[in-house]
């Protein structure tokens, strides 16, 4: 009994030791992303002229495309400088193709991590990458297939549809586990830190990356906007 | 949470936003009409045009300097424009052919029939927003096709598409890539897993559009110098005219039909008679990894030439084909292919001149040809971005009925039947750059006609 009662105690104290849990669960982060316009694809020309002719404008109208904006995908990474994080795999991650879009078009993850890509559509897509490192083609998959791939590289991953000129999507790969995406309007909140010194890097697939070192502090509540630009 | 709203309403009337510094600061509500300056990335160079109706629009330009006169042809004749896209690609070809190549054959010019390294095609691609449902469409080709040294500069594609948002029809006109079949979608190196184009594309037959039936078709001469005949249907893949697009249920069933100025089998983009042609398809999709097409085009492809000047009423001379496409794929794999059943009511011309009858009229001769080719594409898993593909395909050509009083001395039937094997190897580089090795052997059902004109060739096309 003694035993187990000195485990336990011995386990609670390094489970308080770690950084991320004995801080306060009220430090954060946050702010507001300024950009200039994004140009969305949503259609190529030669998906337009030399491809299939099945589908119309008419269904696209509801497409996700116009729903989303460019500040969705922002993603804003801390990672710690003033103490080691431990990085894991995100259990769950998944791109999905919908009206011939992948969705969501950024997807934050960790490495390791397994994303499942599921065709959603009634016709095929495929999902290919050629980012060194990270490069792989899961072929033409049927309506509601799963097929995953573990991601085990850090940076951003390119992904594109063969079949759909036009679609085309990133998976950003971060070695931190303090991250968070951009919201609509472009308001982000990075929540529950750990007090301590961190470079914040403010990432988007088609801007040049945005970094800033900040320290923050217990129970702090800390602002903090970013511009992007080329 | 309250910091959280606090920080939105501030932002909202952020002083940036009306800053006119220029760098204007999206805000969600301005994101698809606000505009920012110029700028430079990578390839993509960014220009403001302000048009008539004072709106800023903004023109997309890529590649080529050479890019620049049909970018600012649309400028000027198009002010309405609101958006340009320029994109580019580039094949560069290593060929080599057996001793007896010839263009109309096996698209290898005996001239060039030796491995040499050269440039196959330049293309220039367009593609303009008019305005909300109005698009402009158009391609600018500079290729080797048939002499084997650059051609001059055309425009292969020049068409203006309406495409209301809210209805399922759309409808174009100008010259576009012909709704008939599978390969002229498929006709840009990027997307055909060949380089050689199908023998229903790419071999000339015995029928000329300025002779009608000539069994004397491309023995002699050379392409675009001499008459060499046609092939089935036009390599180029392009139908002058008006066509109408129907997608009657998304994803499952669509209908084309088109008014051109002659039948498939016309290379030209002009005609000179009071020709007149109607091409159709019907797109199917009965299962995610089934595509079917049914395609159908009846119309004339005579042309006025000094050969037949003495002759009226060339148009009544006409091409009928049926074809049928199809698509099966899962995975990693494609099985795709083309039949085309081709009728010929056609005039026909021999050394001695044109087959008239007592009255002084041109016989009418009645042929008949089919083609086929089934495709087979494999993409390694373990190779990201390479295939490997084999097609095999067969042309065939009916006996024929001289009618009476016919001099052709030709004996049926009216061409020669060929078989071809072709296997290609494809790896892209990157997304855009894309490397093709392919072989293809021809032989003829007549076994004395032994002809050396295999093919080897290679293409490295770099889109842009």
């Amino acid at each position: 009994m003694k035993r187990i009662l000195t485990i336990s105690t011995v386990l609670i104290c390094l489970f308080l030791s770690d950084p991320a849990v004995a801080q306060t669960q009220t430090t954060s982060v946050y702010g507001r992303i300024f950009m200039p316009a994004v140009k969305k694809k949503t259609r190529s020309f030669r998906g337009r002229v030399y491809r299939n002719r099945l589908s119309s404008r008419k269904k696209r109208q509801k497409n996700f495309t116009k729903q989303r904006t460019s500040f969705q995908d922002v993603i804003i990474a801390a990672y710690p400088l003033s103490f080691k994080a431990k990085t894991k795999p995100l259990a769950k991650a998944r791109i999905l193709q919908k009206n011939a879009e992948f969705r969501p078009h950024v997807l934050a993850i960790t490495p390791g991590t397994r994303v499942d890509f599921i065709n959603l559509d009634r016709f095929f897509h495929n999902v290919f990458s050629y980012t060194p490192g990270a490069k792989f083609n899961i072929g033409r998959r049927r309506t509601n297939a799963v097929v995953s791939r573990t991601i085990n590289k850090t940076g951003q991953i390119k992904l594109f549809c063969d079949i759909h000129s036009q679609m085309n999507a990133t998976i950003v790969s971060l070695k931190t586990p303090y991250f968070t995406q951009a919201g609509k309007s472009g308001v982000y909140l990075l929540k529950n830190l750990p007090s301590g010194k961190y470079r914040i890097e403010v990432i988007h697939p088609d801007f040049p990356k945005t970094i800033t070192i900040i320290t923050v502090k217990k129970n702090e509540k800390q602002e903090q906007s970013f511009t992007l630009s080329k | 949470m309250h910091k959280l709203f606090a920080i939105i309403k501030k932002h909202k009337n952020h002083p940036k936003l009306n800053s006119g510094t220029g760098q204007r600061v999206c805000h969600p509500r301005f994101e698809y009409r606000d505009f920012q300056p110029e700028l430079v990335s990578g390839s993509h160079l960014k220009f403001r045009v302000q048009n008539k109706s004072g709106y800023t629009s903004r023109f997309f330009y890529q590649g080529m300097t050479g890019a620049f006169i049909l970018f600012w042809i649309i400028v000027f004749t198009t002010p309405a424009i609101s958006q340009i896209e320029i994109n580019g690609s580039i094949d560069f070809e290593t060929s080599y052919g057996g001793k007896e190549s010839s263009f109309v054959t096996n698209e290898i010019v005996e001239e060039f029939r030796r491995p040499h390294i050269g440039i196959n095609q330049f293309n220039l691609f367009l593609f303009a927003g008019i305005d909300e449902n109005f698009f402009f469409n158009g391609r600018l080709q500079w290729d080797t096709w048939g002499t084997g040294k650059l051609n001059p500069l055309r425009i292969t594609l020049a068409a203006l598409s309406w495409e209301p948002e809210d209805t399922p029809i759309n409808f174009t006109l100008g010259r576009f890539v012909s709704p008939f079949g599978l390969y002229p979608r498929r006709q840009l190196a990027s997307e055909n897993l060949f380089v050689n184009a199908p023998l229903a594309y790419g071999y000339f037959i015995n029928i000329s559009d300025k002779r009608g039936y000539w069994p004397k078709a491309g023995k002699e001469g050379s392409y675009g110098s001499s008459d060499v005949g046609l092939t089935t249907i036009y390599f180029g893949g392009y139908n002058t005219g008006f066509m109408a697009n129907w997608v009657i249920v998304p994803e499952l069933l669509d209908l084309s039909l088109t008014v051109t100025n002659a039948a498939p089998a016309s290379q030209q983009n002009f005609t000179n008679l009071q020709n007149y042609a109607i091409v159709g398809r019907m797109g199917f999709q009965p299962v995610i990894f089934w595509q079917q097409g049914i395609s159908f085009s009846h119309g004339s492809f005579m042309q006025r030439a000094s050969e037949n000047l003495l002759f009226d009423r060339l148009e009544k001379f006409r091409q009928t084909l049926i074809g049928t496409d199809f698509i099966a794929a899962y995975a990693y794999f494609e099985l795709s292919g083309e039949f085309i059943y081709s009728m010929w009511k056609v005039p026909a011309s021999d050394a001695r001149g044109f087959q008239v009858n007592t009255k002084g009229d041109l016989q009418t001769y009645d042929l008949t040809n089919y083609s086929a080719y089934i495709d087979l594409k494999f993409e390694p898993p373990f190779l990201t971005g390479s295939y490997i593909a084999a097609r095999y395909e067969k042309m065939i050509f009916n006996d024929f009925t001289n009618p009476v009083g016919s001099t052709i001395s030709r004996t049926n039937p009216w061409d020669n039947n060929l078989v071809r094997y072709s296997a290609a190897f494809g790896y892209k580089l990157s997304r855009n750059v894309l490397f093709k090795l392919a072989f293809s052997e021809q032989t003829f059902d007549d076994s004395a006609l032994k002809k050396e004109d295999f093919t080897f060739r290679s293409i490295l096309t770099v889109s842009m």
